[in-house]
């Protein structure tokens, strides 16, 4: 399977503080990834670099082939943990800007992931909880056909019934095209959508690999696996 | 369908299906879900369904059929294999949590067969 | 960039259309009430027309201003809000960002300046009047006779000045606007991780501004009576400003 995404020695600074600290990994196409570590571990700084929103200090990283420019940022979906849409919006407004600036968003896809997630399309930025919100925007990026999802946190905030509603959506979109990269604290609603586990700590790896031969070698669930990883460290 | 983390989940597949196979809810010749169908509905990785099937077709049970699906090789002596392995598998586990939680040989006999007797009555 | 001016356009034309009506109306008013002569200075000065002259100068000043405020906007949003974790992925150059919004606020201002001179000659027609005060002379007329010749005058005599004043207020409202856009720019890269300088931005464009001023005055003295020499200088600064805003983008400012 070819490499999607290549990551070598990726270093991340603000001023003295580095978040990522020399990361290297690659992640083959059509596999989906779980990026865990506590908070401030440089997972979203990460994930940025990847998106293309923040400039690495050293290192390289390479999306089929292309280094991260804006080339790879219409195959490049990112979902930050913040909304990024603008409040004066309605839901139709930001579907429209998605579509007309994304040649690999699909409207059809998108009005049925609005369905399932339950939201209209005139509803105003402005008046949607936060829920809601985390909710379009999940529909808004996973209606476009893109080489390689970044996932902050897409669990954060929401209730246990649409949490899972977005793990079905997650699989859902899943395809032997592309890749997802997905970072989450609530390792146990997700893992189970995981082929291969990173773990970062002040942004170093400290344990990488399959996710199933992570549970079969440790005998625990790569939640309990975090917990222990962790507990150990700090 | 519930998975336990601790066990790669393929293999709660496997077994799963293999279960489905023991009891007769899935016979020989019978159409098992494709990947991704399975995937959703279990809410997992097509990937790990793809590494059970794969497993599944290395030990005999499942057979791929070009363009129409995978099945369930139709072999009589394959569900008696299963039944043995499986219920291996349940013991073994059962042994160890049992001796794990401090009963002793006897007394893990005892109660299987005390349980077992409540159940005819 | 189509899609930037689509997008721009969509999210600006209510408060665009607000603005004209806001426009219009006021205008109307001074028209409508008479004072239009009393507009700019002379004749009988009512709180009527004390508050229509706050109003006129409010709208007709603030409007510039407003275009302005949306080009610093549009930089706010990709640097110190959440949106900019929505802009900064686009997969979009800078200069199809700022070019493509830059436009759309110079299409805006353009149909403003079009409203603004409609209703300007609308006013400067009404018969009456101070004889000091602009084209003293149509003055005397009639209203429509007064609003023909100064279309004439304008349009027809000196037509070619039109088209000079124009250029050059574009170039120079270009230069302002992108002194501002690179001031802020520079200073949202310099202090990257750190609380932004608003009031050293603020110095910064000053000093811009009062060196641009001093060379244009130290240049129009040298004996040449051509505007086109500074104006030209100005309009490749206003170029240099533009990509240099849009380098600071792509390599330097980060979200």
């Amino acid at each position: 399977m070819k490499n999607l995404l290549e990551v070598q020695n990726l270093t991340k600074k603000y001023g003295s503080k580095i978040a990522v600290d020399d990361v290297s990994f690659t992640l083959e196409q059509g596999k989906i990834l779980g990026l865990l570590g506590p908070n401030g571990s440089g997972k979203t700084t990460l994930l940025k670099v990847l998106a293309g929103i923040q400039h690495p200090n050293a290192g390289t990283a390479h999306i089929l082939g292309n280094s991260i420019g804006v080339e790879t940022k219409g195959q490049t979906a990112f979902l930050s943990d913040v909304n990024p849409l603008f409040t004066s919006m309605k839901v139709d407004d930001a579907i429209d800007f998605y579509a007309d600036f994304f040649t690999d968003f699909d409207k059809v896809k998108c009005d049925e992931l609005l369905d399932f997630m339950k939201l209209s399309k005139n509803h105003r930025i402005k008046a949607m909880s936060k829920g809601m919100i985390e909710k379009l925007n999940l529909s808004l990026i996973f209606a476009r056909r893109a080489r390689l999802f970044l996932l902050d946190e897409p669990l954060g905030g929401v209730d246990p019934v649409a949490r899972e509603r977005i793990v079905t959506t997650i699989i859902k979109t899943y395809s032997e095209d592309s890749s997802i990269i997905i970072s989450s604290h609530l390792v146990h609603d997700v893992e189970n959508t995981f082929d291969e586990v990173l773990m970062l700590h002040e942004g170093k790896i400290i344990l990488s690999g399959d996710a199933e031969d992570l549970r079969s070698s440790h005998g625990l669930s790569i939640n309990d696996l975090f917990v222990k990883t962790f507990q150990e460290l700090l | 369908m519930q998975f336990t983390g601790s066990i790669p989940i393929y293999e709660q597949i496997m077994r799963y299906i293999k279960k489905e196979i023991i009891t007769g809810e899935l016979n020989g010749e019978d159409k098992i879900p494709s990947v991704r169908d399975l995937a959703d509905r279990l809410s997992v990785n097509p990937n790990t369904v793809s590494r059970a099937y794969q497993e599944l077709e290395r030990e005999g049970l499942t057979e791929t059929r070009r363009g129409m699906g995978t099945y369930i090789v139709g072999d009589k002596t394959m569900k008696d294999r299963i039944k043995k392995e499986l219920s291996q598998d349940l013991v073994l586990d059962f042994v160890e949590e049992m001796k794990a939680s401090g009963f002793t040989a006897e007394e893990i006999i005892g109660f299987v067969s005390e349980r077992l007797e409540k159940e005819t009555l | 960039m189509k899609a930037v001016i689509r997008q721009q356009i969509k999210a600006r034309y209510k408060i665009f259309l607000g603005n004209l009506i806001l426009l219009s109306t006021v205008s109307l008013s001074v028209l409508v009430s008479g004072n239009a002569n009393a507009l700019f200075g002379g004749g009988s000065r009512s709180l009527l027309t004390y508050w229509l002259q706050i109003a006129f100068v409010a709208i007709y000043m603030g409007i510039p201003i407003y275009c302005l405020a949306s080009l610093i906007k549009l930089i706010k949003s990709m640097v110190f809000q959440d949106t900019k974790y929505l802009l900064l992925s686009l997969p979009r150059r800078s200069y199809s960002i700022f070019g493509g919004t830059f436009l759309t606020v110079l299409l805006e201002f353009a149909l403003y300046a079009v409203c603004m001179f409609f209703w300007l000659s609308l006013i400067a027609a009404v018969p009456g009047g101070t004889k000091d005060y602009f084209f003293a002379v149509l003055k005397t007329g009639s209203f429509l006779g007064n609003l023909k010749a100064i279309y004439y005058f304008i349009f027809i005599k000196r037509f070619s000045a039109l088209i000079q004043i124009v250029t050059i207020m574009l170039i120079y409202g270009t230069y302002v606007a992108m002194v501002f856009n690179f001031s802020f720019s520079l200073f949202a890269a310099l202090f990257k991780h750190k609380k932004f300088p608003k009031i050293l931005t603020i110095v910064f464009i000053y000093f811009v501004f009062d060196i641009s001023v001093r060379s244009l005055l130290a240049l129009s003295s040298i004996g040449r009576a051509s505007i086109w020499v500074p104006a030209g200088i100005t309009g490749l600064l206003a170029i240099g400003f533009f990509v240099g805003t849009c380098y600071l983008f792509e390599k330097k400012i980060e979200g």
